[in-house]
Protein backbone atom coordinates (compact mmCIF):
# COMPACT_ATOMS: atom_id res chain seq x y z
CA UNK A 1 0.00 0.00 0.00
CA UNK A 2 1.39 3.40 -0.89
CA UNK A 3 1.95 5.96 1.85
CA UNK A 4 -0.79 8.25 0.60
CA UNK A 5 -3.32 5.46 0.38
CA UNK A 6 -2.43 4.29 3.86
CA UNK A 7 -2.75 7.82 5.22
CA UNK A 8 -6.17 8.18 3.58
CA UNK A 9 -7.34 4.83 4.88
CA UNK A 10 -6.00 5.50 8.38
CA UNK A 11 -7.77 8.86 8.54
CA UNK A 12 -10.98 7.40 7.17
CA UNK A 13 -10.90 4.60 9.73
CA UNK A 14 -10.11 7.09 12.50
CA UNK A 15 -12.99 9.39 11.55
CA UNK A 16 -15.44 6.50 11.14
CA UNK A 17 -14.30 5.03 14.43
CA UNK A 18 -14.60 8.33 16.26
CA UNK A 19 -18.06 8.97 14.76
CA UNK A 20 -19.38 5.48 15.43
CA UNK A 21 -18.26 5.53 19.02
CA UNK A 22 -20.36 8.65 19.64
CA UNK A 23 -23.31 6.24 19.68
CA UNK A 24 -21.89 4.50 22.73
CA UNK A 25 -24.06 5.61 25.64
CA UNK A 26 -21.52 4.74 28.31
CA UNK A 27 -19.50 7.80 29.36
CA UNK A 28 -16.86 5.59 30.86
CA UNK A 29 -15.94 4.24 27.44
CA UNK A 30 -14.48 7.63 26.46
CA UNK A 31 -12.43 7.97 29.61
CA UNK A 32 -11.00 4.48 29.23
CA UNK A 33 -10.45 4.74 25.48
CA UNK A 34 -8.61 8.04 25.97
CA UNK A 35 -6.03 6.26 28.12
CA UNK A 36 -5.65 3.35 25.71
CA UNK A 37 -5.21 5.74 22.77
CA UNK A 38 -2.64 7.70 24.75
CA UNK A 39 -0.63 4.50 25.00
CA UNK A 40 -1.11 3.74 21.30
CA UNK A 41 0.58 7.08 20.53
CA UNK A 42 3.32 6.65 23.14
CA UNK A 43 4.11 3.09 22.09
CA UNK A 44 4.13 3.98 18.38
CA UNK A 45 6.37 6.97 19.07
CA UNK A 46 8.74 5.01 21.29
CA UNK A 47 9.05 2.33 18.63
CA UNK A 48 10.36 4.79 16.02
CA UNK A 49 13.52 5.17 18.07
CA UNK A 50 13.46 1.97 20.11
CA UNK A 51 12.21 -0.54 17.57
CA UNK A 52 13.32 0.88 14.22
CA UNK A 53 16.62 2.41 15.32
CA UNK A 54 17.49 0.25 18.33
CA UNK A 55 17.95 3.02 20.89
CA UNK A 56 16.09 2.47 24.15
CA UNK A 57 14.48 5.59 25.53
CA UNK A 58 13.66 5.41 29.25
CA UNK A 59 12.49 9.00 29.27
CA UNK A 60 9.12 8.70 27.55
CA UNK A 61 7.41 10.20 30.59
CA UNK A 62 9.59 13.31 30.30
CA UNK A 63 8.53 14.01 26.73
CA UNK A 64 4.92 13.24 27.56
CA UNK A 65 5.20 15.70 30.44
CA UNK A 66 6.77 18.33 28.19
CA UNK A 67 3.65 18.14 26.06
CA UNK A 68 1.39 18.31 29.08
CA UNK A 69 3.22 21.18 30.75
CA UNK A 70 3.48 23.25 27.61
CA UNK A 71 -0.32 23.09 27.59
CA UNK A 72 -0.40 24.21 31.23
CA UNK A 73 1.90 27.10 30.38
CA UNK A 74 -0.17 28.21 27.40
CA UNK A 75 -3.36 27.82 29.43
CA UNK A 76 -2.01 30.02 32.21
CA UNK A 77 -0.44 32.54 29.86
CA UNK A 78 -2.99 33.01 27.07
CA UNK A 79 -5.84 30.53 27.49
CA UNK A 80 -4.67 29.49 24.04
CA UNK A 81 -7.01 27.42 21.87
CA UNK A 82 -6.54 23.65 21.92
CA UNK A 83 -5.05 23.26 18.41
CA UNK A 84 -2.33 25.80 19.28
CA UNK A 85 -1.54 23.86 22.44
CA UNK A 86 -1.28 20.60 20.54
CA UNK A 87 1.08 22.03 17.94
CA UNK A 88 3.17 23.88 20.53
CA UNK A 89 3.56 20.86 22.82
CA UNK A 90 4.57 18.68 19.87
CA UNK A 91 7.17 21.21 18.73
CA UNK A 92 8.66 21.76 22.18
CA UNK A 93 8.96 18.02 22.82
CA UNK A 94 10.51 17.59 19.37
CA UNK A 95 13.06 20.30 20.15
CA UNK A 96 13.86 18.65 23.48
CA UNK A 97 14.35 15.38 21.60
CA UNK A 98 16.62 17.12 19.12
CA UNK A 99 18.70 18.49 22.00
CA UNK A 100 18.88 15.13 23.77
CA UNK A 101 19.83 13.44 20.51
CA UNK A 102 22.48 15.99 19.66
CA UNK A 103 24.07 15.73 23.08
CA UNK A 104 23.95 11.99 23.62
CA UNK A 105 23.70 10.11 20.34
CA UNK A 106 27.41 10.31 19.63
CA UNK A 107 27.54 7.69 22.34
CA UNK A 108 26.26 4.27 21.52
CA UNK A 109 23.71 1.95 23.05
CA UNK A 110 23.27 2.01 26.78
CA UNK A 111 24.64 5.53 27.29
CA UNK A 112 21.67 6.96 25.49
CA UNK A 113 19.29 4.99 27.70
CA UNK A 114 20.95 6.37 30.82
CA UNK A 115 20.93 9.92 29.46
CA UNK A 116 17.22 9.69 28.62
CA UNK A 117 16.49 8.58 32.18
CA UNK A 118 18.62 11.41 33.54
CA UNK A 119 16.74 13.94 31.41
CA UNK A 120 13.51 12.71 32.94
CA UNK A 121 14.81 13.35 36.46
CA UNK A 122 16.19 16.77 35.55
CA UNK A 123 12.91 17.88 33.95
CA UNK A 124 10.90 16.55 36.88
CA UNK A 125 12.98 18.63 39.29
CA UNK A 126 12.64 21.64 37.02
CA UNK A 127 8.84 21.40 36.86
CA UNK A 128 8.52 20.76 40.60
CA UNK A 129 10.34 24.02 41.20
CA UNK A 130 8.59 26.09 38.54
CA UNK A 131 5.78 27.84 40.32
CA UNK A 132 4.15 29.33 37.23
CA UNK A 133 2.99 25.88 36.05
CA UNK A 134 1.97 24.80 39.52
CA UNK A 135 5.22 23.45 40.88
CA UNK A 136 4.89 20.51 43.24
CA UNK A 137 1.31 21.57 44.17
CA UNK A 138 0.04 20.96 40.67
CA UNK A 139 -2.20 23.13 38.52
CA UNK A 140 -5.85 23.20 37.53
CA UNK A 141 -6.59 23.23 33.82
CA UNK A 142 -10.35 23.40 33.57
CA UNK A 143 -12.28 21.94 30.70
CA UNK A 144 -14.44 24.53 28.92
CA UNK A 145 -18.03 24.25 30.12
CA UNK A 146 -19.38 23.90 26.60
CA UNK A 147 -18.04 21.22 24.28
CA UNK A 148 -17.73 22.45 20.66
CA UNK A 149 -19.33 20.89 17.53
CA UNK A 150 -22.46 19.98 19.51
CA UNK A 151 -20.67 17.22 21.35
CA UNK A 152 -22.36 16.25 24.61
CA UNK A 153 -19.27 16.57 26.79
CA UNK A 154 -15.70 17.80 26.52
CA UNK A 155 -14.27 14.30 26.99
CA UNK A 156 -15.86 13.40 23.65
CA UNK A 157 -13.75 16.07 21.99
CA UNK A 158 -10.60 14.92 23.78
CA UNK A 159 -11.37 11.40 22.68
CA UNK A 160 -11.75 12.45 19.03
CA UNK A 161 -8.50 14.40 19.22
CA UNK A 162 -6.80 11.31 20.61
CA UNK A 163 -8.16 9.10 17.83
CA UNK A 164 -6.82 11.54 15.22
CA UNK A 165 -3.47 11.87 16.99
CA UNK A 166 -3.16 8.08 17.05
CA UNK A 167 -3.87 8.01 13.32
CA UNK A 168 -1.21 10.67 12.71
CA UNK A 169 1.33 8.72 14.78
CA UNK A 170 0.65 5.50 12.92
CA UNK A 171 0.92 7.26 9.55
CA UNK A 172 4.22 8.88 10.54
CA UNK A 173 5.60 5.59 11.86
CA UNK A 174 4.58 3.59 8.82
CA UNK A 175 5.85 6.22 6.37
CA UNK A 176 9.25 6.18 8.09
CA UNK A 177 9.29 2.40 8.21
CA UNK A 178 8.66 1.98 4.48
CA UNK A 179 11.00 4.75 3.34
CA UNK A 180 14.71 4.88 2.56
CA UNK A 181 15.01 6.49 5.97
CA UNK A 182 13.46 3.41 7.58
CA UNK A 183 15.95 1.16 5.84
CA UNK A 184 18.78 3.32 7.12
CA UNK A 185 17.39 3.17 10.65
CA UNK A 186 17.09 -0.62 10.44
CA UNK A 187 20.72 -0.78 9.29
CA UNK A 188 21.72 1.30 12.33
CA UNK A 189 19.78 -1.06 14.61
CA UNK A 190 21.44 -4.14 13.12
CA UNK A 191 25.00 -2.81 13.02
CA UNK A 192 25.79 0.84 13.37
CA UNK A 193 29.38 0.65 12.12
CA UNK A 194 28.42 -1.36 9.05
CA UNK A 195 25.59 1.12 8.42
CA UNK A 196 27.98 4.08 8.54
CA UNK A 197 30.35 2.24 6.19
CA UNK A 198 27.45 1.59 3.81
CA UNK A 199 26.90 5.31 3.42
CA UNK A 200 24.19 5.81 6.05
CA UNK A 201 24.68 9.15 7.83
CA UNK A 202 24.09 7.48 11.18
CA UNK A 203 24.30 10.48 13.49
CA UNK A 204 21.89 12.57 11.44
CA UNK A 205 19.38 9.73 11.12
CA UNK A 206 19.52 8.95 14.82
CA UNK A 207 18.94 12.57 15.76
CA UNK A 208 16.05 12.80 13.32
CA UNK A 209 14.33 9.69 14.60
CA UNK A 210 14.80 10.84 18.20
CA UNK A 211 13.23 14.16 17.31
CA UNK A 212 10.20 12.61 15.60
CA UNK A 213 9.73 10.03 18.34
CA UNK A 214 9.89 12.64 21.11
CA UNK A 215 7.63 15.07 19.26
CA UNK A 216 4.91 12.42 19.02
CA UNK A 217 5.30 11.60 22.72
CA UNK A 218 4.86 15.28 23.49
CA UNK A 219 1.78 15.38 21.28
CA UNK A 220 0.26 12.56 23.32
CA UNK A 221 0.62 14.71 26.45
CA UNK A 222 -0.87 17.94 25.15
CA UNK A 223 -4.50 17.18 26.02
CA UNK A 224 -3.67 15.37 29.25
CA UNK A 225 -4.17 18.36 31.60
CA UNK A 226 -7.70 18.84 30.24
CA UNK A 227 -8.39 15.15 30.60
CA UNK A 228 -7.62 15.20 34.32
CA UNK A 229 -8.53 18.88 34.88
CA UNK A 230 -5.68 18.84 37.36
CA UNK A 231 -2.05 18.03 36.75
CA UNK A 232 0.88 17.53 39.07
CA UNK A 233 4.45 16.47 38.31
CA UNK A 234 4.18 12.96 39.73
CA UNK A 235 1.22 12.10 37.48
CA UNK A 236 2.73 13.66 34.36
CA UNK A 237 6.12 12.01 34.94
CA UNK A 238 4.58 8.74 36.08
CA UNK A 239 6.66 5.60 35.77
CA UNK A 240 3.64 4.06 34.05
CA UNK A 241 4.37 6.01 30.86
CA UNK A 242 8.02 5.06 30.67
CA UNK A 243 7.33 1.40 31.41
CA UNK A 244 4.27 1.03 29.20
CA UNK A 245 5.79 2.72 26.19
CA UNK A 246 8.61 0.17 26.30
CA UNK A 247 6.49 -2.84 27.24
CA UNK A 248 3.78 -2.34 24.64
CA UNK A 249 6.04 -2.43 21.55
CA UNK A 250 7.97 -5.32 23.10
CA UNK A 251 4.78 -7.31 23.54
CA UNK A 252 3.25 -6.34 20.22
CA UNK A 253 6.42 -6.58 18.15
CA UNK A 254 8.99 -3.90 17.36
CA UNK A 255 9.72 -4.51 13.69
CA UNK A 256 6.66 -2.81 12.24
CA UNK A 257 4.12 -0.09 13.00
CA UNK A 258 1.39 -2.60 13.77
CA UNK A 259 3.20 -4.19 16.73
CA UNK A 260 3.01 -1.21 19.11
CA UNK A 261 -0.63 -0.69 18.09
CA UNK A 262 -1.55 -4.25 19.04
CA UNK A 263 0.55 -4.16 22.20
CA UNK A 264 -0.97 -0.88 23.34
CA UNK A 265 -4.57 -1.91 22.69
CA UNK A 266 -4.03 -5.25 24.39
CA UNK A 267 -2.06 -4.11 27.40
CA UNK A 268 -3.93 -0.82 27.73
CA UNK A 269 -7.30 -2.58 27.74
CA UNK A 270 -6.17 -5.22 30.22
CA UNK A 271 -4.98 -2.45 32.53
CA UNK A 272 -8.29 -0.62 32.27
CA UNK A 273 -10.16 -3.84 32.93
CA UNK A 274 -8.11 -4.70 35.98
CA UNK A 275 -8.47 -1.18 37.30
CA UNK A 276 -12.23 -0.98 36.92
CA UNK A 277 -13.59 -4.50 37.13
CA UNK A 278 -11.40 -5.61 39.99
CA UNK A 279 -10.32 -2.23 41.45
CA UNK A 280 -6.75 -3.41 41.33
CA UNK A 281 -5.13 -0.39 39.66
CA UNK A 282 -2.07 -0.76 41.85
CA UNK A 283 -1.43 -4.11 40.23
CA UNK A 284 -1.03 -2.65 36.75
CA UNK A 285 2.74 -2.39 36.75
CA UNK A 286 2.95 -5.90 38.17
CA UNK A 287 0.82 -7.18 35.31
CA UNK A 288 3.05 -5.39 32.81
CA UNK A 289 6.09 -6.93 34.46
CA UNK A 290 4.70 -10.47 34.37
CA UNK A 291 3.61 -10.11 30.73
CA UNK A 292 7.03 -8.75 29.81
CA UNK A 293 8.81 -11.71 31.37
CA UNK A 294 6.41 -14.10 29.63
CA UNK A 295 6.90 -12.49 26.25
CA UNK A 296 10.65 -12.08 26.48
CA UNK A 297 10.99 -15.79 27.25
CA UNK A 298 8.23 -17.23 25.04
CA UNK A 299 7.89 -14.79 22.13
CA UNK A 300 10.94 -12.49 22.08
CA UNK A 301 9.78 -10.83 18.86
CA UNK A 302 6.35 -10.06 20.26
CA UNK A 303 2.97 -11.00 18.92
CA UNK A 304 3.82 -9.89 15.39
CA UNK A 305 7.05 -11.89 15.45
CA UNK A 306 5.02 -14.90 16.46
CA UNK A 307 2.48 -14.25 13.70
CA UNK A 308 5.26 -13.86 11.10
CA UNK A 309 6.87 -17.14 12.16
CA UNK A 310 3.49 -18.88 11.94
CA UNK A 311 2.90 -17.43 8.47
CA UNK A 312 6.31 -18.62 7.28
CA UNK A 313 5.62 -22.12 8.56
CA UNK A 314 2.24 -22.16 6.84
CA UNK A 315 3.72 -20.82 3.61
CA UNK A 316 6.19 -23.67 3.40
CA UNK B 1 52.30 6.45 -14.51
CA UNK B 2 48.58 7.03 -14.13
CA UNK B 3 47.29 9.46 -11.52
CA UNK B 4 46.90 8.11 -8.02
CA UNK B 5 43.44 7.20 -6.70
CA UNK B 6 44.35 6.95 -3.03
CA UNK B 7 47.33 8.64 -1.50
CA UNK B 8 48.19 8.05 2.13
CA UNK B 9 51.16 10.02 3.38
CA UNK B 10 52.83 10.19 6.76
CA UNK B 11 49.83 8.75 8.58
CA UNK B 12 50.29 8.36 12.32
CA UNK B 13 47.73 6.71 14.60
CA UNK B 14 48.29 6.26 18.30
CA UNK B 15 46.23 4.39 20.88
CA UNK B 16 47.30 5.97 24.15
CA UNK B 17 51.04 5.40 24.33
CA UNK B 18 51.04 2.77 21.60
CA UNK B 19 51.83 3.92 18.07
CA UNK B 20 49.86 1.64 15.75
CA UNK B 21 50.80 3.46 12.55
CA UNK B 22 54.08 5.29 12.49
CA UNK B 23 54.27 7.47 9.41
CA UNK B 24 52.80 5.22 6.74
CA UNK B 25 52.99 6.23 3.07
CA UNK B 26 50.87 4.23 0.68
CA UNK B 27 49.34 4.85 -2.70
CA UNK B 28 46.92 3.07 -5.02
CA UNK B 29 46.32 3.82 -8.71
CA UNK B 30 42.92 3.46 -10.37
CA UNK B 31 42.12 -0.18 -11.12
CA UNK B 32 45.21 -1.45 -9.33
CA UNK B 33 45.23 -4.61 -7.21
CA UNK B 34 47.38 -4.21 -4.15
CA UNK B 35 48.06 -6.84 -1.52
CA UNK B 36 48.67 -5.54 1.99
CA UNK B 37 50.35 -8.05 4.26
CA UNK B 38 52.08 -8.09 7.60
CA UNK B 39 52.18 -10.11 10.81
CA UNK B 40 49.29 -9.90 13.29
CA UNK B 41 49.22 -6.57 15.08
CA UNK B 42 51.27 -4.81 12.44
CA UNK B 43 48.61 -2.15 11.84
CA UNK B 44 46.89 -3.40 8.67
CA UNK B 45 43.39 -3.13 10.06
CA UNK B 46 44.19 0.20 11.70
CA UNK B 47 45.32 1.52 8.34
CA UNK B 48 42.09 0.30 6.75
CA UNK B 49 40.08 1.94 9.49
CA UNK B 50 41.92 5.24 8.98
CA UNK B 51 41.37 5.10 5.22
CA UNK B 52 37.69 4.15 5.53
CA UNK B 53 37.07 6.74 8.25
CA UNK B 54 36.11 4.46 11.13
CA UNK B 55 39.21 5.74 12.92
CA UNK B 56 40.79 9.17 12.62
CA UNK B 57 44.52 9.46 12.03
CA UNK B 58 46.32 11.94 14.27
CA UNK B 59 48.82 13.10 11.68
CA UNK B 60 49.45 12.81 7.98
CA UNK B 61 47.06 13.14 5.10
CA UNK B 62 44.77 10.81 3.21
CA UNK B 63 43.79 11.90 -0.28
CA UNK B 64 41.20 10.26 -2.47
CA UNK B 65 41.13 11.43 -6.09
CA UNK B 66 43.26 14.36 -4.98
CA UNK B 67 40.83 15.44 -2.28
CA UNK B 68 41.90 15.46 1.38
CA UNK B 69 39.34 13.25 3.13
CA UNK B 70 40.79 13.20 6.66
CA UNK B 71 37.92 15.28 8.02
CA UNK B 72 35.24 13.19 6.28
CA UNK B 73 32.99 10.83 8.24
CA UNK B 74 32.94 7.24 7.04
CA UNK B 75 29.59 7.58 5.27
CA UNK B 76 30.95 10.48 3.20
CA UNK B 77 34.00 8.48 2.17
CA UNK B 78 31.96 5.57 0.86
CA UNK B 79 29.80 8.02 -1.06
CA UNK B 80 32.96 9.22 -2.78
CA UNK B 81 33.63 5.63 -3.80
CA UNK B 82 35.80 4.23 -1.06
CA UNK B 83 34.22 1.01 0.24
CA UNK B 84 35.42 -1.61 2.67
CA UNK B 85 34.44 -5.03 3.91
CA UNK B 86 34.82 -6.08 7.52
CA UNK B 87 37.13 -8.77 8.81
CA UNK B 88 34.37 -10.15 11.00
CA UNK B 89 31.23 -10.07 8.83
CA UNK B 90 28.69 -7.51 9.95
CA UNK B 91 25.49 -8.35 8.11
CA UNK B 92 22.29 -6.42 8.76
CA UNK B 93 20.87 -9.49 10.45
CA UNK B 94 17.19 -8.52 10.46
CA UNK B 95 17.20 -8.03 6.69
CA UNK B 96 17.20 -10.45 3.81
CA UNK B 97 20.37 -10.86 1.76
CA UNK B 98 18.86 -8.70 -0.98
CA UNK B 99 17.86 -5.93 1.43
CA UNK B 100 21.40 -5.88 2.80
CA UNK B 101 22.61 -4.68 -0.60
CA UNK B 102 19.84 -2.11 -0.89
CA UNK B 103 21.33 -0.09 1.97
CA UNK B 104 24.57 0.90 0.21
CA UNK B 105 22.75 1.07 -3.12
CA UNK B 106 20.34 3.64 -1.71
CA UNK B 107 22.71 5.51 0.53
CA UNK B 108 26.00 5.44 -1.34
CA UNK B 109 25.61 4.50 -5.02
CA UNK B 110 22.51 6.64 -5.58
CA UNK B 111 24.32 9.69 -4.29
CA UNK B 112 26.72 9.49 -7.16
CA UNK B 113 23.96 9.42 -9.71
CA UNK B 114 23.54 5.69 -10.25
CA UNK B 115 20.14 4.90 -11.71
CA UNK B 116 17.91 1.96 -12.39
CA UNK B 117 15.82 -0.24 -10.16
CA UNK B 118 17.48 -0.90 -6.83
CA UNK B 119 16.25 -4.48 -6.69
CA UNK B 120 17.57 -5.24 -10.19
CA UNK B 121 20.96 -3.86 -9.29
CA UNK B 122 21.07 -5.79 -6.03
CA UNK B 123 20.08 -8.99 -7.85
CA UNK B 124 22.77 -8.38 -10.44
CA UNK B 125 25.45 -8.06 -7.77
CA UNK B 126 24.18 -11.17 -5.99
CA UNK B 127 24.50 -13.06 -9.28
CA UNK B 128 28.08 -11.89 -9.56
CA UNK B 129 28.98 -13.25 -6.14
CA UNK B 130 26.82 -16.36 -6.48
CA UNK B 131 24.34 -15.54 -3.73
CA UNK B 132 21.30 -14.94 -5.93
CA UNK B 133 19.62 -18.16 -4.86
CA UNK B 134 19.71 -16.93 -1.28
CA UNK B 135 18.43 -13.42 -2.03
CA UNK B 136 15.35 -13.93 0.12
CA UNK B 137 17.06 -15.67 3.05
CA UNK B 138 17.71 -13.82 6.26
CA UNK B 139 21.33 -12.72 6.31
CA UNK B 140 21.84 -13.73 9.94
CA UNK B 141 21.46 -17.40 9.06
CA UNK B 142 24.08 -17.61 6.30
CA UNK B 143 27.13 -19.90 6.41
CA UNK B 144 30.54 -18.32 7.04
CA UNK B 145 31.59 -18.35 3.39
CA UNK B 146 28.26 -16.88 2.27
CA UNK B 147 28.57 -14.20 4.91
CA UNK B 148 32.01 -13.26 3.53
CA UNK B 149 30.51 -13.09 0.07
CA UNK B 150 27.68 -10.93 1.34
CA UNK B 151 30.21 -8.68 3.03
CA UNK B 152 31.99 -8.17 -0.30
CA UNK B 153 28.74 -7.87 -2.21
CA UNK B 154 27.59 -5.12 0.10
CA UNK B 155 30.84 -3.23 -0.44
CA UNK B 156 30.45 -3.72 -4.21
CA UNK B 157 26.89 -2.41 -4.05
CA UNK B 158 28.25 1.01 -3.14
CA UNK B 159 29.73 1.04 -6.69
CA UNK B 160 33.17 1.88 -5.33
CA UNK B 161 36.27 3.02 -7.17
CA UNK B 162 38.38 1.46 -4.45
CA UNK B 163 37.39 -1.59 -2.45
CA UNK B 164 39.28 -2.64 0.64
CA UNK B 165 38.87 -6.30 1.46
CA UNK B 166 39.88 -6.95 5.06
CA UNK B 167 40.81 -10.63 5.46
CA UNK B 168 37.84 -11.91 3.52
CA UNK B 169 39.40 -15.38 3.32
CA UNK B 170 40.59 -15.98 6.88
CA UNK B 171 39.51 -19.40 8.12
CA UNK B 172 37.99 -20.55 4.83
CA UNK B 173 38.76 -23.83 3.08
CA UNK B 174 40.92 -23.93 -0.07
CA UNK B 175 37.96 -24.13 -2.44
CA UNK B 176 36.16 -21.34 -0.60
CA UNK B 177 39.29 -19.20 -0.89
CA UNK B 178 39.23 -19.80 -4.65
CA UNK B 179 35.57 -18.67 -4.75
CA UNK B 180 36.33 -15.38 -3.04
CA UNK B 181 39.50 -14.88 -5.07
CA UNK B 182 37.61 -15.33 -8.33
CA UNK B 183 35.10 -12.80 -7.11
CA UNK B 184 37.75 -10.21 -6.32
CA UNK B 185 39.60 -10.87 -9.59
CA UNK B 186 36.31 -10.27 -11.41
CA UNK B 187 36.29 -6.67 -10.14
CA UNK B 188 39.28 -5.91 -12.36
CA UNK B 189 37.00 -5.94 -15.38
CA UNK B 190 34.92 -3.21 -13.78
CA UNK B 191 37.94 -0.99 -13.21
CA UNK B 192 37.65 -1.16 -9.43
CA UNK B 193 40.91 -0.84 -7.53
CA UNK B 194 41.25 -3.34 -4.69
CA UNK B 195 43.38 -3.41 -1.58
CA UNK B 196 43.46 -6.96 -0.33
CA UNK B 197 44.52 -7.60 3.22
CA UNK B 198 45.21 -11.25 3.61
CA UNK B 199 47.22 -13.90 5.37
CA UNK B 200 46.52 -16.54 2.74
CA UNK B 201 49.73 -16.00 0.74
CA UNK B 202 48.66 -18.19 -2.15
CA UNK B 203 45.72 -15.84 -2.74
CA UNK B 204 47.74 -12.66 -2.25
CA UNK B 205 50.41 -13.78 -4.72
CA UNK B 206 47.84 -14.76 -7.32
CA UNK B 207 45.84 -11.61 -6.90
CA UNK B 208 48.21 -8.70 -6.49
CA UNK B 209 49.89 -6.44 -9.03
CA UNK B 210 51.88 -5.11 -6.11
CA UNK B 211 52.42 -6.01 -2.46
CA UNK B 212 53.03 -3.71 0.47
CA UNK B 213 54.26 -5.03 3.82
CA UNK B 214 53.50 -3.46 7.17
CA UNK B 215 55.49 -4.38 10.25
CA UNK B 216 54.94 -2.71 13.63
CA UNK B 217 53.20 0.28 12.07
CA UNK B 218 55.81 0.93 9.40
CA UNK B 219 55.86 0.00 5.76
CA UNK B 220 59.02 -2.02 5.17
CA UNK B 221 58.49 -3.06 1.57
CA UNK B 222 56.32 -2.11 -1.39
CA UNK B 223 56.64 -3.40 -4.93
CA UNK B 224 56.48 -6.35 -7.28
CA UNK B 225 55.09 -9.42 -5.42
CA UNK B 226 58.00 -11.73 -6.21
CA UNK B 227 60.64 -9.18 -5.20
CA UNK B 228 58.79 -8.32 -1.99
CA UNK B 229 58.43 -11.89 -0.71
CA UNK B 230 62.11 -12.45 -1.47
CA UNK B 231 63.09 -9.37 0.52
CA UNK B 232 65.22 -10.46 3.53
CA UNK B 233 63.55 -7.92 5.84
CA UNK B 234 60.10 -9.29 5.03
CA UNK B 235 61.26 -12.86 5.61
CA UNK B 236 62.76 -11.77 8.91
CA UNK B 237 59.52 -10.12 10.01
CA UNK B 238 57.53 -13.27 9.34
CA UNK B 239 59.95 -15.99 10.32
CA UNK B 240 62.42 -14.32 12.66
CA UNK B 241 66.17 -14.67 12.23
Amino acid sequence: MSNRLFAAVAFAVAVAFAAASQLIPNEYYFTAAYTVLQFVILATAWNILGGYTGYVNFGSAAFFAIGAYSTVFLYNAFKAPLPVMIVAGTLVAGLAGLGLGYLTLRLRGVFFAIASLALSVVLFTFIVNWDYVGGARGAYVLQPREAPFGLPRYIHLLYIVMVLQAAVSLIVARTIEKSTLGRGLAAIRDDELAAECSGVPTLRLKIFSTMVSCALMGMAGTTFPFYLSFIEPSSAFSLTYAVNSIAMPLIGGMMSWIGPLIGAILLGSVQQLVQVMFSLGAWNLLIVGVLLVLFVTLAPNGIMGWVDAWRRRKGR
Amino acid sequence: MAETLLEVSGVIKRFGGFTALDGVDFAVRPGERVGLIGPNGSGKSTLVNCIAGTLRNEEGSIRFEGRDICAYAAHKRIRLGLARSFQIPKPFASMSVLDNLCVPLLYAARRRGAHGLIVDEATHILEQVGLHEKAGSMSGGLTQVDMRKLELARAMAAKPKLLISDEAMAGLSASEVDDILALLLGLKGQGVAVIMIEHVMRAVMKFSDRIAVLVAGRKIADGDPKTVVGNPEVIKAYLGE
